[in-house]
């Protein structure tokens, strides 16, 4: 069998003397999206940031056969990965316009960025708006569509999204899932979604990993995460 | 209250004078406000890496290099400099804190201090004439009596500051170094997972820092008319003071900062003799202190210094 | 050497602590009898420059307050003993509470805008006040109180030895007795200080702001007493220094000799009270041989008249190498160094199993001055197991690795 897209394996990860991942599996097919679900400190936004080479890391994290750990993040971005943080973390004091340059950073083909930031504005017609102001002055909903928007100026092959649906109302996050699906379906753009709202992220998600104090206790089809009892009575609630 | 309250040609020369200096203060908040921006750090041997480079200007000149060529010349040496220490000295201490990087700019600042006094001496030299300051070099505006003028030295100094004003607002806005560099300055995490290379950017700031500020010690040499290893102290608290008003991360709140603050520190002493001598020292403390209990974001800021 | 186990507190350690003091005061003693009076003047500023640096060690190492305009302190302290000596006639003890008392009052005034403004905004204005003052001695205000302006201020001190003083010393061995005396007493009190409550707040302040505050440290409190005290220290410091120099100059009490005392407490160790002494050794001795030897070198003889300049070079180095490769100071490593023979174990620690042999590390450093520091030699290994197995975790937990393994990983 090819390898996967995203192959994490025996990853560990340390913020000074805190291990916080402890030797965590997981892979991401191409074309495929997946759900880290997992409580409150169990290690998921890490997990995104050990992939990005932005805490101390120990083990496998390879995207196409090309191993990550070790190098620098903007090294591990160039390969073709985005990352949406967490708190949506846009550039308040830059506009719109540039927010979506900045995402464009490694890339030199002026005419396709133009034609990206475009293609953008048409998908997120609210960015089109306000593409001279501050993206600092947007609401929240606003903000995360810019990040998104932002993370994938880059054409990356696995897009990284942490909590998108944080701070946000139902239904603009209804609405942005819609988004995402879509983009995935039409770029075959592969997602590690980190998310708290598991039911939402299960409907989207292909497969789903569980993660609990810095490994991944569960793992398989959405079906069979949502499936698990231990799963539905922690995070579902039912 | 002065006598010469009255009197235009007293307030204009108040005013070309407060706005010459003032020009100059806003040189070194800019080189100030350039390293906070990205790295959230200050860098107190600023003003002594400036008179080093003023020094570099010196001795080229001294060599019969011509001063505008010496500027430029010196003013490369001085990026690359101030691009170098950042790299060498101040980054491996970047996850240490604040306190570990400012001990290290003061060291920074005692050796380049007794390093330019080693080389150079502790008497002061003539200054290199950028910009023609002899007598006869003005611009009569008013014939009087009493008569007003505005000198070449003034009006070059202030024409220094708006072209680097432009240059920098072109470089900031328009280039694709200047985004990246404002989106570290933004958000320093976000920008890195764009792929911007964060550290790159940091010396980039020192690099311009430096350059700017043997710029600006290269002009303060030329309207203080000497040149010696001290030059820059005190003038290192104007800036900090400027940039303290203008707001630490605002590049025109620096041009802002330390133009009001030349303009105070003329017209205080000028109309009202309250005590006798040069305090201006004390001045700009006083702004430091109100602008910091008042509003301590400065005019034009958005962070508050909260390193630390 | 056989490791000896005292524990803090009891006889034997009452006896250590004892016999360390009558070390000190031996040497107090010994010094003038032995020495020249130029030594003995040498041994003398040690000793104002290391009460200076001790009040910088307070409010900077101790509560974390960035200070830069200890040179002002320095400077009142020492421009009061002059103004009061010289022109109103005041014998120079008298003037000592006069000086201390201002130092507290401008400390206490640079230590309000701490209340509200955090790290480089302290930084700013400390600094600033440490340039203004030499500048406004200077100037004519200045002159007006009497400081002498740019030449400086020039009062003569000068004590003749008490009959009814045995040891056979001279006048200057004297003064230099006397303060040491001063010096231990400031010491000792500054020692009780940091063991204090304050003390603790102090050091809570600094570790973690928020999470003092929480546990009920007054945070304003804690900063304008610390800045208070600092400055007070560096108030009569620059009353002793009159003591060894007859002229105190807007020079003196420049910018430099602010980042000359931040050098010397960096050097000793910033947490410790006891650092100051190497601090203050440092600032005469330093620029002293440096001197001499640049003076024997032709390269660097000819390089500038001013030989004194190559110690602020030395200067700036000795605080560059300290930053990145020895952060806590010479005074930790000689700790560390009197602990291959004897271990100091407070109570607390003793009830668990008796260390022996001498890779048991004491778990303070500083004689436990620094406060409680795990960071620095704490047994790891033991906190770790502790961690383990006091803390079930969840069964995830139980496949991690051994602690510490990962602590190399920082990149």
């Amino acid at each position: 069998m090819a390898e996967a897209l995203l192959q994490l394996s025996d990853v560990h990860a340390a913020y000074g003397e805190v291990e916080v991942l402890r030797g965590l599996d997981l892979e991401v097919g191409e074309g495929e999206v997946v759900v880290l679900l997992g409580a409150n400190g169990a290690g998921k936004t890490t997990t995104l940031r050990a992939i990005c080479g932005m805490v101390g890391t120990r083990g496998s994290v390879r995207l196409a056969g090309q191993e990550l750990v070790g190098r620098p993040t903007e090294w591990v971005i160039r390969q073709g990965i985005a990352h949406v943080p967490q708190g949506r973390g846009v550039f308040g004091s830059l506009s719109v316009e540039e927010n979506l340059r900045v995402g464009a950073w490694n890339r030199r083909d002026t005419a396709g960025i133009q034609a990206d930031i475009e293609r953008w504005y048409g998908v997120f017609p609210r960015l089109a708006e306000r593409r001279t102001q501050l993206a600092g002055g947007m609401s929240g909903g606003e903000q995360q569509m810019l990040a998104v928007a932002r993370g994938l100026m880059g054409r990356p092959r696995l897009l990284l999204l942490d909590e998108p649906s944080l701070g946000l109302a139902q239904i603009i996050t209804r609405e942005l899932f819609r988004q995402l699906e879509q983009i995935n379906r039409e770029e075959s753009v592969s997602m590690l979604i980190v998310e708290q709202n598991a039911e939402l992220a299960l409907s989207f998600a292909g497969r789903g990993y569980v993660l609990e104090s810095g490994s991944i206790v569960l793992g398989g089809t959405a079906d069979e995460v949502r499936g698990n009892e231990d799963m539905r009575r922690a995070y579902l609630g039912y | 209250m002065s006598p010469n309250i009255d009197n235009p040609a007293y307030l204009l020369t108040l005013l070309t004078g407060g706005l010459t200096n003032g020009a100059l203060y806003a040189l070194v908040a800019l080189a100030i406000v350039l390293v906070y921006k990205t790295t959230s750090h200050i860098n107190l041997a600023q003003g002594e890496m400036a008179t080093l480079g003023a020094f570099a200007v010196f001795e080229l000149t001294r060599r019969g290099v011509p001063v505008w060529i010496a500027i430029g010349i010196a003013f490369l040496l001085s990026f690359a400099l101030g691009a170098g220490l950042e790299r060498g000295l101040i980054r491996p201490l970047e996850r240490r804190g604040v306190f570990p990087v400012i001990l290290a700019t003061l060291a920074l600042f005692l050796i380049i201090n007794a390093g330019v006094a080693i080389i150079w001496g502790t008497q002061p030299v003539e200054a290199p004439e950028p910009i023609p300051g002899g007598i006869e070099d003005k611009v009569d505006v008013l014939t009087g009596p009493p008569p007003f003028f505005v000198t070449y030295v003034s009006l070059g100094v202030l024409a220094v500051l708006v072209a680097l004003l432009l240059g920098l607002w072109l470089l900031l806005e328009k280039t694709k170094l200047g985004l990246g560099y404002r989106a570290v300055a933004a958000n320093r995490e976000a920008a890195q997972v764009m792929g911007i290379p964060v550290g790159r950017m940091y010396m980039f700031g020192w690099g311009i820092a430096a350059a700017l500020g043997t710029l600006a010690a290269a002009l303060v040499a030329e309207t203080a008319g000497t040149l010696d290893f001290n030059s820059m102290g005190v003038i290192l608290i104007f800036g900090l003071a400027a940039a303290t008003l203008g707001g630490f991360d605002s590049v025109p709140g620096a041009a802002v900062g330390g133009l009001v603050l030349g303009l105070v520190m003329a017209f205080v002493p000028g109309l009202f003799t309250v005590v006798e001598g040069d305090l201006s020292v004390v001045i700009a403390l006083v702004v430091v202190l109100v602008v910091l209990l008042v509003r301590p974001q400065g005019l034009f800021g958005t962070k508050t210094l909260e390193r630390v | 050497m056989k490791t000896r186990v005292v524990l803090e507190g009891s006889r034997a350690h009452r006896l250590w602590q004892g016999a360390g003091l009558a070390l000190a005061v031996l040497v107090a003693l010994a010094l003038p009898l032995l020495s020249s009076d130029f030594r003995i003047g040498q041994f003398s500023l040690v000793i104002a420059y290391a009460v200076a640096v001790l009040g910088l060690n307070l409010v900077t190492g101790f509560t974390g307050q960035v200070s830069l305009g200890h040179g002002a302190f320095f400077g009142l302290g020492a421009y009061t003993t002059a103004i009061l000596v010289t022109d109103h006639g005041w014998a120079w003890a008298a003037t000592v509470p006069v000086a201390a008392l201002l130092g507290l009052a401008l400390g206490f005034v640079v230590g309000i805008p701490a209340l509200r403004l955090h790290g480089l905004y302290l930084a700013v204005i400390t600094l600033a006040v440490g340039v203004a003052f030499p500048v406004v001695v200077s100037q004519p205000v200045g002159l007006a109180l009497g400081t002498g302006g740019v030449a400086g201020k020039t009062v003569q001190v000068s004590w003749d030895k008490p009959a009814w003083f045995g040891l056979d010393v001279s006048d200057r061995g004297w003064t230099f007795i006397v303060m040491a005396a001063i010096a231990g007493v400031l010491f000792w009190l500054a020692t009780g200080l940091v063991r204090s409550r304050m003390g603790r707040a102090m050091v809570a302040l600094r570790d973690n702001g928020t999470a003092a505050a929480i546990a009920g440290i007054w945070p304003a409190e804690v900063k304008t007493v610390a800045f208070a005290i600092s400055a007070l220290y560096g108030a009569v410091g620059g009353c002793l220094y009159l003591l060894t120099t007859p002229i105190v100059s807007p020079a003196t009490v420049g910018f430099t000799i602010t980042l000359l005392f931040i050098t010397a407490m960096v050097l000793g160790g910033a947490a410790t009270v006891s650092g100051a002494w190497i601090g203050g050794i440092a600032m005469v001795f330093l620029p002293y041989y440096t001197a001499e030897w640049a003076g024997q070198i032709p390269v660097l003889r000819e390089l500038t008249d001013q030989p004194g300049l190559f110690a602020n070079v030395i200067y700036g180095l000795i605080l560059i190498v300290f930053i990145y490769f020895v952060p806590a100071g010479l005074v930790p490593l000689l700790t560390r160094l009197r602990t291959r023979f004897l271990v100091i174990v407070p109570p607390e620690a003793a009830a668990g199993p008796t260390p022996s042999g001498s890779d048991t590390t004491p778990g303070a450093p500083d004689g436990g001055l620094a406060g409680p520091s795990p960071a620095i030699g704490g047994p790891v290994t033991a906190a770790g197991d502790h961690d383990l197995s006091h803390d079930p975790g969840p069964p995830a937990r139980a496949m991690a690795p051994p602690r510490g393994s990962s602590q190399e990983e920082r990149t």
